[in-house]
This record gives C-alpha cells, sequence and structure tokens, in this order.
C-alpha cells in the first residue's frame, strides 16, 4: 500500500476507536449521577479503564496517520513494505488491546491501563514505523512530528517501569503520562497543525511547538509537588499557564485556521493553562485530585486527537457537532471543577456529598458528552471524509 | 540559527527541566526503605484497579474519595470491615463494588494505607484535610445555619454532628447506616453501663469507641476523635446528643 492509503487507513481505525470512546466515556461519566444501576455489576474503574486505553490509542493512531500524511506530502506517495508490515501489526494491536478491554485484562494503574505485553507491541511497532518515515524528518514540520512521536516511545517505556510504592509511581507519571501528553503528544500534534496551516500561511514559524514543549515541560512536572519535588513556584506557573494562549495566537494569526485546528489548539491551550497553573504549589495542592485534573488531560488529548485529524478532516456537520460538544461538555467539567475544589477541599465537605451536590453540572456535563459521541458518530459515517 | 534548531534547543530546555525534576522526586521517593508489605499493598492496588477510582496524594482516577490519610480517619478495623463488606456502608451514595481480597490482601493494603498517611514526602499534602463523607466546615459555627434563639453550644455540637458523625449515625429513629442510630440517645445512654452516667457514656463512647460496642455492631468507629476534636467541640457535641431522648424517638 501507498503512504496515502496507509494513511487513511490509519485515520479510518482513529475515527473508529473515537466512536468507541466516546460511547466509553458517556458511559463512564453517567456513573457520577447518584443512582447507578450498574455501580457493582460493571464498576467504575472497568469502564474508564476502557475508556482511557481508547483514547490513547486514538491519539496513537492518529499522530501515526498524520505523520504518514505529511511523508506523502513531503516524498510522494510511494509504496512501503515495511509501514504497511506496520499498519498490519497496528490493526492487530487495537484488535488485542479491545479484546484485553472487553475481557478485563487491562491493568489497574489509572492512565496507563494498556498490558505491558501489549505495551512492548506498540513500541516494536511505533519504532518501525519512525524508521519507516524517517524521510519525513527532513522537512521542518516533519522533523519537529518525528521528534514527537520519538518522545512519546520513551515516555511509553518509562510507563513500563514497575514501581514499588505510590511516590514512586507518582515519579514515573510525570514521564509517562505528563511529558507523554503535554509535550510528545501535543509536540507531534502540534507539527500536523503547522503543516496545514504553512499551505494556507508558507511562513509558519515552529514557535506553537517550542511554547508547547517548554509548557508543556511545566505542566509535566506539576503534579510532583505532592511527592516533594515539582513545585515550579508562582513566576514559572503564571509563565507557562500564560505561554499556551499566547503561542496559540501567534499559531492562529493571520492564518483562516480550519475549524480542527483552531478546536484542538484551543483545548490544547485551555488543558495547558489548568496544567501548568497547577505547577504554583498552593493551586497544585488544592486542584490534585478533583475533577479539574481529569479535564486537564480530556482538554489535552482531544486537543492532539483533533489536531491529528486535520490532516484529513471529516465533513465540517462533524465538527460542529464535536466542537458543541466538547464545549458544553468541557465548560460543565470545568465548572464541575471548580465548585468540587471550593466544597471539597477549601470548605472542607465530604468528597461523597459533594459529588451529590454537583449532580446538576454532571447532568449537563453528560450532555456535552452525548453530543460530542454523537459528532465522532457522525464523521465516522461513510460519506463524511472531506479531505 | 534555523527555526528547526532553535525547537530542538526548546525542546531540550523543556525535557532537561522536566528530568532534572524527575530525577530528584526519584531520590526523594525512594530516600526510606518500603517495608515489605506495603510494596505488596500495592501491587495488590494495582491489581484490583483501585486507582481507577480513587486517589493517593491526589492521583488516580478521582470517582471515589483519596485515601492518603483514610487510616488516621477510620482506622484499620474500619478499613478492614470496609473492604470486606462495602455494600454496608454509605446507603444512598455512590457504592463500591465488593472486591474478593483475600485476609492477607486487606492487611497489605491496610499496611499500604498505613504508610501513605505517614510517608515522610506526604507531610504537606493535602492542604487541608480531606473528608469521605459528612458537613464539613459548611456546618461549622461560622457558617451553620443557626436556629434563632438555640443555644450556642448546641449550634456547635449539631454542627460538630453533621461534620464528624452524620455520615455514620443517623439521629432518625430506626435509620441504621454504619453505626446505630442515635434517637433517644440521651435515655438509652443512663442504662448502657452501670456506674457511668449518660454523659459519661457518650463522652467515653466518642473517645474510647472499642470500650462499649453496641450489640450487632462491629468495632469499626475511628479511634482519633480525642484528635480530631477540641475539648469544647467534645462538650458541644454531647449537649447536641443530650436532647434525644426517647420522647425524640
Amino acid at each position: 500500500m501507498t503512504t496515502r492509503q496507509l494513511a487513511n487507513r490509519l485515520f479510518a481505525q482513529m475515527t473508529i476507536l473515537l466512536v468507541l470512546y466516546g460511547a466509553a466515556a458517556l458511559f463512564a461519566a453517567v456513573k457520577f449521577l447518584p443512582g447507578d444501576a450498574l455501580a457493582v455489576s460493571l464498576p467504575y474503574n472497568q469502564i474508564v479503564g476502557v475508556r482511557n486505553v481508547l483514547l490513547d490509542l486514538a491519539i496513537w493512531t492518529g499522530l501515526l496517520a498524520g505523520g504518514l500524511t505529511l511523508l506523502s506530502e513531503a516524498a510522494g506517495s510511494a509504496r512501503s513494505p515495511l509501514l504497511t508490515w506496520v499498519y498490519r501489526g497496528w490493526t492487530a494491536l487495537l484488535v488485542l488491546s479491545l479484546l484485553a478491554a472487553i475481557l478485563d485484562l487491562l491493568e489497574g494503574r489509572y492512565l496507563l491501563e494498556l498490558p505491558v505485553i501489549l505495551d512492548l507491541v506498540l513500541i516494536v511497532l511505533a519504532a518501525l514505523a519512525l524508521a519507516g518515515t524517517v524521510e519525513v524528518a527532513r522537512t521542518t514540520t516533519g522533523s519537529v512530528w518525528w521528534l514527537g512521536m520519538a518522545l512519546a516511545i520513551v515516555c511509553v517505556i518509562a510507563g513500563m517501569i514497575p514501581p514499588a510504592n505510590p511516590a514512586q509511581d507518582r515519579v514515573l507519571r510525570a514521564l509517562a503520562v505528563g511529558a507523554k501528553f503535554h509535550i510528545a503528544y501535543a509536540v507531534a500534534g502540534s507539527a500536523i497543525a503547522i503543516a496545514v496551516l504553512s499551505k494556507l500561511r508558507p511562513r509558519t514559524s515552529l514557535a506553537l511547538p517550542a511554547g508547547l514543549a517548554v509548557a508543556g515541560a511545566l505542566a509535566a512536572i506539576s503534579p510532583l509537588a505532592a511527592v516533594g519535588e515539582g513545585s515550579a513556584g508562582l513566576l514559572l506557573g503564571l509563565i507557562g499557564a500564560a505561554a499556551y494562549p499566547f503561542f496559540v495566537v501567534i499559531a492562529l494569526r493571520g492564518a483562516r485556521a480550519p475549524g480542527w485546528i483552531t478546536l484542538g489548539l484551543g483545548m490544547i491551550a485551555a488543558g495547558g493553562v489548568l496544567s501548568t497553573a497547577a505547577a504554583i504549589p498552593q493551586v497544585g495542592a488544592t486542584m490534585a485530585g478533583t475533577g479539574l485534573s481529569e479535564l486537564v488531560i480530556f482538554l489535552t488529548a482531544l486537543g492532539v486527537v483533533l489536531l491529528a485529524w486535520a490532516a484529513s478532516p471529516p465533513s465540517g456537520a462533524a465538527l460542529v457537532w464535536v466542537a458543541v460538544g466538547a464545549v458544553v461538555s468541557g465548560v460543565a467539567a470545568l465548572l464541575a471543577g471548580i465548585v468540587q475544589v471550593y466544597v471539597e477541599r477549601v470548605l472542607t465537605v465530604g468528597f461523597l456529598d459533594t459529588q451529590m451536590a454537583l449532580a446538576p453540572l454532571f447532568v449537563i456535563w453528560i450532555v456535552g458528552l452525548a453530543v460530542l459521541a454523537a459528532g465522532l458518530g457522525l464523521a465516522a459515517l461513510p460519506g463524511q471524509r472531506a479531505g | 540559527m534555523n527555526g528547526r534548531l532553535i525547537f530542538v534547543i526548546v525542546l531540550l530546555l523543556g525535557l532537561a527541566a522536566v528530568v532534572v525534576n524527575v530525577v530528584a522526586a526519584w531520590q526523594n521517593a525512594t530516600a526510606d526503605p518500603v517495608p515489605e508489605d506495603v510494596s505488596a499493598g500495592f501491587a495488590v492496588w494495582g491489581t484490583q484497579g483501585c486507582e481507577g477510582c480513587h486517589t493517593l496524594y491526589g492521583q488516580g482516577g478521582g470517582y471515589a474519595p483519596d485515601l492518603t490519610r483514610i487510616i488516621h480517619q477510620r482506622g484499620a478495623d474500619y478499613l478492614r470491615a470496609f473492604m470486606v463488606n462495602p455494600g454496608a456502608f454509605h446507603p444512598n451514595q455512590r457504592q463500591m463494588p465488593r472486591f474478593t481480597l483475600t485476609e492477607t490482601e486487606v492487611d497489605q493494603l491496610i499496611a499500604l494505607l498505613d504508610w501513605t498517611s505517614s510517608a515522610r514526602f506526604a507531610a504537606d499534602w493535602p492542604p487541608r484535610p480531606l473528608q469521605v463523607a459528612g458537613g464539613g466546615a459548611l456546618f461549622n459555627t461560622s457558617v451553620a445555619q443557626a436556629v434563632p434563639g438555640e443555644d450556642p453550644v448546641l449550634t456547635r455540637g449539631r454542627a460538630v454532628f453533621g461534620q464528624r458523625c452524620a455520615s455514620c449515625h443517623s439521629i432518625e429513629p430506626g435509620v441504621v447506616l454504619t453505626g446505630p442510630s442515635l434517637a433517644g440517645i440521651a435515655d438509652r445512654a443512663w442504662h448502657r453501663v452501670i456506674g457511668l452516667g449518660a454523659q459519661e457514656y457518650i463522652r467515653n463512647s466518642i473517645l474510647h469507641p472499642s470500650d462499649y460496642v453496641v450489640e450487632g455492631f462491629a468495632d469499626v468507629m475511628q479511634k482519633n476523635f480525642a484528635d480530631l476534636l477540641s475539648s469544647s467541640d467534645i462538650d458541644a457535641l454531647i449537649a447536641y446528643l443530650m436532647q434525644f431522648g426517647e420522647a425524640s424517638s
């Protein structure tokens, strides 16, 4: 198969993963409402593990597809036996991961649920994909994508190191989750975004991925404050929080950016502002473990997916649904997180009572996720590909 | 200097910041030896997927309470009973499924939770106490809605009850949560232990809950109220509970 064909197939796989993710995210969110009939038979930790794995694999698949698109544009859409085998292996990986999720074989580490054996397969396949796309690194945007993906592989390796206690887990997580989402994924996704933007405005700078890398570093280390390290301080935290919107505005300035890119960068910026604000010790300690920490990953991850999609976007109708769903669910989750921080962390009301009080906001959040899931489903329908 | 080189330098600077912090945090996290049962408990924590719902040091699913200091709040006996039969606790609120844990695994999880609460690096987290359930400061005297004309001591007692007791004890007749209903406690307390007056019995039950466990209930009440409540809080709580005589039930 040619690199263009492989990219299209990977985009199709990413879309399917996103549809499944949308359903799992909705299912998990409904459990936040009182009176969950499946609380015991299908507990939250199982469904949320499935949700996290689907989202992570969707990001990987989308970024690989985006990279192959960059390659086919830089070097022409040539046949590649190596990449074809990687694609077949990747398909097998996705099937095995889904089976592991269905059979409840996922691991118990939050956001690192993929079984180690499948992590190994992912690393090998991703490394082979990078070997097969090394030519793309000769272009400016291609090199940024390539470095981002290489870093993502390193982060997966870090996640495979078994921690002996929760403190070590937290440290490894700064690499395996924080650096992966906030630096590796964000940089690789932004490379695809600036490749698309540079068609509209030839002199698109690398300020966006560079800014995301620095601000993402702050975001990655912010959770370390609870184990006595990583307190970046007030000034650095504020600078990092301000850096996200600054570099996004610079990237979008003067270009009529496609909606997918604007929405994707907006979500990454929103997640980045929250996560780097958490690098301020007092803020980070107060919001750790609340809905705001969860929201950071949701915004960043979905933002990266949208950037990857920008290389081969679905129709505008799907974008509208996805955008409305993302904004409504994001704002509701933000409000719920803020209220939770105030009621639970400042007023020290009990966790369970706070969650009960948040039910109205959870309803809006669920409605937003339903719209988002509908948008993702619409994007998966035949004939929805715009590019 | 071309843009690509600048990007690589900036990326390396960002990564260097991460690595420096990670190395320092790793040294901090590995400075003290970790007992074997704590490591075993952490393995159980991982295999059972506890982190999918709960958080430790604010890290995890966020669907269920943070457990960093739960051992101090509830005590090992309560937690042991909870892990064996979680459905008996917190009725009408978010339910934990029943895991098929062996006694050894429960002990290992208790060892883990004991260790997390006292680990050196956790000294500053959480910045304020996190409660599983209960009214918290919403019910403190400063913000609680005082009943017009009510004695301030009773208002304070009501606040303390809402904050510390209401998640396990009802004041409604026949409504049993984790512990017995306290409706009618003012009269019952006179007859519970020969030689102890009602107020002394209630005080003793708050400070030493294992001394006189009510028949039919497990000894799972947390044991650290002497640390959590001031003497004036305890006096106010007793005054509040002494309102509930048999007539009230």
